[in-house]
């Protein structure tokens, strides 16, 4: 079996209250492996552990127990983080520096040669459409344009795994049409991202593999690749259809149909549990198919699945 | 080169903040004041002018040194712009020693402009290089090196600035008042007062012995011998209380 890019074996974190000297977990007992090429998504409620795995990972914070392994081989949290690129939430830089001053002096911290700084700087900040702000001091940029500035950063060195926090965050819709083109197009060039996301349709569009945490907990693991397992049920849409036929569908699906929200008076919409049910419903309809609209399998989505995972209202407040 | 990196950064965020040219510019006031006083003054014009430079040049140092170096990790961590630094790959050992030798280009440079608008006053008052000036300004140089070292190393013990910048206050009230440590540490002293007397005499860094603008002012010459031992205590000095910082550093945590 491949040994995966990245591994999160039983990864622990707790911190102590201030006083008390209380454990406070903040994460319990994750173990992921991430692929390397693969799109991984992290997404739970606040509090739920995201960005105290991204820290674990960036060798901001020191794991309580477990072990992070990079390539198979243990990635101690003071070692330097060589090959991985960060963007922590809220994009926090020097304000007296200009975009040129603060992308080379990350640069220089990646250990980049001149000639490589030149030509990487050039590139990513095109990449994000930025070229035009080089010579604009930190301070006086939109918070769009210091996310961009922060995913400039972190991909510089042409990291194996870039892992960004909250990329969409304070981006407006454009924006964050980009930073999804911008995600896949890093992900194109061979680079593992990983990043965590509240906008579960952006996780949903971007997306492999989607762990769900809750309370510090690993929940569920979706991979949005395969195709999901078989259909939770079928939704058989119907136009013009006679009362006895009705009657007759609503002994197979177990309740009467339902007139459809869209599409006029005269649509009926029907849900159906299994394939059974969904033969069973034609045979009722007795050769009439053109009275057929649509028949939809029905798959959970990735919120349905989220919230099954957490509970809905499960909402953890900060640590 | 990630320590230069660093290095540079730090100096140039200094240089970027405004509160260094204030008291730049005050510091050159007060110098041209002391030479308006020392013309009115009716003993040696020379030397009073020159005693109150070196006062106002060490005066400031101190403050610019105190000021900028407990500031340099709080501001990090305050702004949280470490995360962006530590999450590359830069040794902890890296980082502190990039903001020392940032903090002690900045310093070094100030006293350097210092000691050039002296140099260029006593040559008006003169009419002659006035080269005492150098040795002076280059011991306060050691001077604010280890005072440097001390703001770093309590920076990274305490969170507040204002902690630590009493701290390296203290360090350097303390340390220019060394001297006296070595008469509590009589024969004529009682025992615990004389251990603890040794105790700090043996802690703390002897900054009287590196300043000395009033002995050159007075005319006594120094042989070069002091400077190479001055020079090398203050480096050891220095290298003592970075390594202190990183081993504390070392267990930071960036929640």
């Amino acid at each position: 079996m491949a040994v995966p890019l990245l591994a999160l074996v039983d990864l622990t974190k707790w911190f102590r209250s201030n006083w008390t000297f209380r454990r406070i977990p903040a994460l319990d007992r994750v173990s992921l492996a991430i692929e390397a090429g693969e799109v991984f998504g992290l997404i739970g409620h606040n509090g739920a552990g995201k960005t105290t795995t991204f820290k674990l990972l960036a060798g901001l914070l020191r794991p309580s127990a477990g072990e992070i392994r990079l390539d198979g081989r243990p990635l101690r949290w003071q070692d330097p983080r060589q090959g991985i690129g960060f963007s922590p939430e809220q994009p926090y830089f020097y304000e007296y520096l200009t975009v040129r001053e603060t992308l080379t002096l990350y640069a220089r911290l990646y250990g980049m040669t001149a000639a490589d700084r030149r030509q990487r700087i050039a590139a990513v900040t095109a990449q994000l459409r930025i070229e035009r702000k080089l010579d604009a001091r930190m301070r006086t940029l939109s918070k769009g344009t210091l996310q961009r500035v922060a995913v400039a950063q972190a991909i510089l060195p042409r990291p194996r795994v870039v892992i960004l926090d909250e990329p969409m965050s304070g981006l407006d819709p454009s924006g964050r049409k980009e930073m999804r083109d911008l995600i896949l197009s890093t992900k194109a060039d061979g680079t593992t991202v990983l990043f965590s996301s509240h906008i579960l349709s952006d996780a949903e569009l971007l997306c492999d593999r989607v762990a769900v945490l809750a309370s510090g907990r690993l929940r569920d693991v979706v991979d949005l690749r395969a195709p999901t397992t078989e259909p939770t049920g079928y939704t058989l849409v119907l136009r013009d259809v006679p009362a006895p036929v009705l009657e007759a569908l609503g002994r197979v699906a177990g309740a009467p149909p339902v007139g459809a929200a869209a599409g006029g008076p005269g649509r009926w919409s029907v849900v159906l549990p299994d394939r059974g049910a969904v033969l069973a419903a034609l045979t009722a309809l007795n050769g009439s198919t053109e009275a057929i609209e649509a028949l939809v399998p029905q798959r959970p989505s990735l919120e349905q699945r989220f919230l099954r995972s957490v509970g809905a209202g499960d909402e953890d407040p900060d640590p | 080169m990630k320590v230069l990196a660093l290095a540079l950064n730090t100096s140039r965020e200094a240089i970027r903040n405004k509160v260094m040219y204030s008291i730049l510019l005050f510091a050159a006031v007060l110098t041209a004041v002391s030479a308006a006083f020392g013309a009115a003054s009716l003993g040696d014009t020379l030397r009073f002018v020159k005693d109150f430079s070196f006062f106002s040049i060490s005066l400031f140092g101190v403050i610019t040194t105190v000021v900028l170096g407990v500031n340099l990790l709080s501001k990090e961590l305050g702004r949280r712009t470490i995360f962006n630094i530590l999450s590359k790959p830069v040794a902890r050992w890296e980082f502190l020693v990039g903001k020392f030798l940032g903090l002690l280009a900045t310093v070094v440079s100030m006293l350097a402009v210092m000691a050039l608008a002296l140099v260029g006053l006593l040559f008006a008052l003169e009419g002659q290089m006035d080269w005492q000036v150098l040795p002076v300004v280059g011991t306060m140089m050691l001077e604010l090196a280890v005072l440097s070292a001390a703001a770093i190393f309590f920076s990274s013990i305490v969170v507040t600035p204002a902690l630590a910048g009493l701290f390296t206050a203290a360090t350097f009230i303390a340390g220019r008042s060394a001297g006296e440590l070595t008469y509590f540490a009589g024969p004529e002293q009682p025992p615990v007062l004389r251990a603890i007397a040794r105790g700090l005499s043996a802690v703390l860094p002897h900054l009287d012995q590196l300043y000395v603008a009033d002995r050159l002012s007075h005319g006594q010459s120094l042989p070069v011998s002091f400077y190479a031992i001055a020079t090398a205590y203050a480096g050891a000095y220095v290298a003592v209380l970075l390594l202190l910082s990183v081993v504390i550093f070392r267990r930071r945590e960036f929640v």
